[in-house]
């Protein structure tokens, strides 16, 4: 079910009255509902998905309580083990299993003694990715004695398919989210107002934004011999607006969600395209999978503790496995090691850690040198696009190719009537987004500005946006991970 | 929960009573277009406001609405005339436009079937969705033969300007028309309008990227023609088929031309119809009266209604009237 769809705007208010008028005598009945209403949820797409979210959880609610029995140090570890190769072998079967059965027999053909191996035709469960690293953090957290293991298995299953973050998360972790399915739930006002503030947002930048870009982006990128430098650029820049804002859409989609049920998700993107560095970049881009990074693989490793050679290992490991969590494609291990490389200037100079804080927090305006590194940084992160966003690796090469090629200067082959309402757009959203960076949303705490009827203006426009400029409807690009 | 749902509801109230008003405000002004959507919306406009009353209408494609002048065979047959040729639709589209007409127009004496190779072939794309807008609402017909394109869902046909989201042109053109005077272009007269040009490279084109074409009818909707020429023979509805020149070079580009143009013969046998074909005709040999393999520019959309006409004259004398 699309958030963006008829579907999900009957189906949400049906389940929030069911929450709240039905079953809020009890966190038990309120966890089931939820817990049928996720699974609901996600077997609209396919029915047959069920199956394997439901023996994720069964695996990992089991080891939890064997973890939480067993004092033994070396069973424990096993325990884990047990998990994480259940998991991830899940993951790597249905995600990766091709792609490492074609590079198998592509490399020993090319060392000269060819072997056979057939593809198999596997339908990638949605959201995989996203569920299978939540029940990882639950076990993990479990296993560092973080967290009590939880027996109330209702709530356990309600943490793993919760549906607003069920499919393209915010990646929760267990310590966060778990508890909050334990606790009594008090229907909160401005909580839900900020919530239904959040999805509205959400929803522009999917429905006006993203899907508007698209339709440019992919006349360049499925068609990247007919246009010239210039227009390739351009479909590149749009990429990276449409990427942004489909993600963090759907990710505010789902945290306005998830408040209208009384649940705090975690932030998944701070401005990213704001960024001075790309140290910074990765601190505001999907926030729950870097820090999931941070947390469960690059600190394990050593992090920063083993001196610059472990180190630099260590951010090459990050990225690259960032790289092919997304996908099975050597464009993915590709936009992650060129992230690697960005990042490694930094890390040697020590000064990946030289913005935390706001760009331009005491002026409107920012600096020239801010804005320089914002615009250097921003075309940074559109060059790794290409490669995410391209079918292969010659495609990438391909469209880079022609990004830099003479023609880079060359009139925008695509209709004014496309690109410049699209540019407009654009300029508004942007603008917005730079007016409000210092808040969660941009419609965050609107209340204390605006009187009503400005705020009911403002949701009247957006919703009208988001009627009248709604481009050709796009599936959200995160559901392919 | 009381605040928040009284003010969620406050908020959707007048979404919720400005729908339909709206939904009328943008129909009734995206009727007057004719530069977009092909220009069908003035043909729906005749035909819906029932004072269409031709007793002759010509039935097709593209092919039917730029070739057969009505004008000139009003003058010729001494009776009322109307083009109803539909752009880019084959006879599954078509058939919808007859039965609509049906609704709203006494039936007409004569029909002038405009065949083409794809005449019986199932398109999987509903060309030019944007015609149906201003009409689709709570029309049943219009959402028995456009729902399985699975371009619109079951709830545009019945809840009133969900239909029109994200149809930003669509919109656009509705608003332009209701603020600044409506385009005074020549539109289509009768159902027809000429194009005044000259051949262009569409062919080449097509031949670049295709080595040929080969049409399929589909069996269902085959049997559906079949039928619906059984209808019309029912309700003395005569049908003359008609197949329009297509310049000669062209032809041999469509592979089973002519195990097509047998299926029509054997249906016009079938159904003891008249059957005309003109691929063959002199016209069908000159560049000059074609700005494509399968259109004719005005002076052959001329030429040929002409001829047309002198045959019918001929063949059908009770057709024409003193």
């Amino acid at each position: 079910m699309l958030f963006n769809s008829i579907d999900f705007a009957l189906f949400l208010p049906i389940v929030f009255l069911l929450y709240w008028f039905v079953t809020n005598k009890s966190i038990w009945w309120q966890n089931l509902l939820i817990v049928g209403a996720s699974y609901l949820f996600y077997g609209w797409w396919d029915w047959r998905f069920l199956f394997l979210i439901f023996f994720s959880t069964l695996v990992d609610y089991g080891i939890g309580l064997a973890l939480g029995n067993e004092a033994h140090a070396g069973k424990r570890k096993a325990l884990l083990w047990v998990s994480v190769l259940v998991n991830l072998g899940l993951l790597g079967f249905f995600k990766y299993y091709n792609f490492f059965l074609e590079n198998f027999v592509s490399a020993f053909t090319l060392l000269g003694r060819p072997i056979s191996g057939d593809a198999l035709h596997i339908v990638l469960p949605v959201g995989i990715s996203f569920y299978t690293f939540q029940t990882l953090s639950y076990t993990i957290d479990v296993y560092r004695k973080k967290l009590a293991p939880t027996k109330d298995f209702v709530s356990f299953m309600a943490f793993v398919s919760f549906f607003p973050q069920l499919v393209a998360g915010p990646i929760e972790r267990a310590t966060h989210l778990l508890p909050q399915f334990h606790q009594p739930r008090k229907f909160q006002y401005r909580s839900a107002v900020d919530g239904m503030r959040q999805i509205l947002w959400g929803l522009s930048k999917k429905v006006v934004v993203a899907d508007n870009c698209a339709e440019f982006a992919n006349l360049t990128f499925n068609h990247t011999s007919d246009y010239a430098g210039s227009t390739l650029w351009l479909g590149a820049v749009f990429f990276a607006f449409q990427i942004y804002c489909d993600f963090s859409g759907y990710s505010d989609i789902a945290i306005g969600t998830a408040r209208l049920f009384g649940f705090d998700l975690m932030r998944n993107f701070a401005f990213p395209y704001f960024s001075r560095d790309v140290a910074e970049f990765w601190r505001r881009w999907h926030i729950s999978l870097s820090t999931w990074f941070r947390d469960y693989l690059y600190i394990p490793l050593g992090g920063s503790r083993g001196g610059t050679m472990l180190n630099i290992r260590n951010i090459f490991i990050i990225f690259i496995v960032s790289g092919l969590w997304h996908g099975a494609n050597w464009t993915f291990i590709v936009w992650g090691l060129l992230h690697a490389l960005y990042f490694l200037p930094l890390l040697l100079l020590k000064r990946n850690r030289q913005h935390v804080g706001t760009v331009a927090e005491a002026s409107f305006f920012p600096s020239a040198k801010e804005a320089t590194q914002i615009i250097f940084t921003f075309g940074l992160v559109v060059l790794g696009w290409v490669f995410f966003r391209a079918h292969d690796m010659s495609h990438a090469v391909q469209y880079l190719t022609g990004m830099f090629s003479s023609s880079i200067l060359a009139p925008i082959e695509i209709e004014a009537q496309i690109t410049l309402p699209l540019l407009l757009i654009l300029a508004v959203f942007i603008s917005v987004e730079w007016c409000t960076k210092h808040k969660l949303h941009p419609l965050e705490k609107l209340e204390q500005k605006w009187k009503r009827p400005m705020r009911l203006t403002i949701y009247y426009m957006l919703a009208a946006a988001i009627f009248v400029l709604e481009g050709q409807p796009q599936a959200f690009i995160y559901f392919q991970f | 929960m009381k605040r928040f749902l009284k003010n969620l509801s406050y908020f959707l109230l007048p979404v919720l009573v400005l729908a339909y008003p709206l939904d009328i405000f943008l129909s009734n002004n995206l009727k007057k277009s004719k530069a977009y959507g092909q220009d069908e919306y003035s043909v729906y406009n005749d035909m819906y406001s029932g004072n269409l009353r031709a007793e002759v209408v010509v039935y097709g494609s593209s092919r039917a609405w730029t070739h057969l002048n009505p004008i000139l065979l009003e003058k010729g047959l001494h009776r009322s005339v109307y083009n109803l040729g539909l752009d880019g639709h084959t006879f599954q589209l078509q058939y919808l436009r007859h039965l609509e007409y049906l609704k709203y127009n006494p039936k007409p004496r004569y029909i002038l079937y405009s065949l083409d190779v794809f005449t019986l072939e199932r398109l999987p794309d509903l060309y030019n969705v944007q015609q149906f807008l201003p009409y689709m609402l709570y029309n049943e017909n219009i959402k028995n033969f456009t729902l399985p394109y699975g371009h619109f869902s079951f709830l545009d046909y019945y809840l009133p300007l969900l239909r029109y989201s994200g149809k930003k042109w669509a919109v656009l053109h509705a608003v332009k028309n209701a603020v600044v005077p409506v385009d005074q272009s020549a539109g289509r007269v009768k159902g027809y309008r000429a194009k005044d040009e000259t051949w262009n490279g569409d062919f080449e084109k097509a031949q670049e990227k295709l080595q040929y074409y080969k049409a399929i009818p589909d069996p269902e909707l085959t049997k559906l023609f079949h039928q619906f020429l059984q209808n019309c023979a029912r309700q003395n509805i005569e049908v003359i088929f008609v197949y329009s020149p297509e310049y000669i070079e062209g032809q041999k580009f469509v592979q089973n031309r002519e195990e097509i143009l047998q299926l029509y013969r054997n249906m016009a046998a079938q159904h003891r119809l008249l059957f005309l074909d003109y691929s063959q005709d002199k016209i069908s040999q000159e560049k000059k009266f074609f700005y494509n393999v399968t259109h004719l520019n005005k002076t052959g959309s001329e030429a040929f209604t002409n001829t047309l006409l002198q045959d019918l004259k001929r063949l059908k004398p009770a057709m024409a009237l003193p």
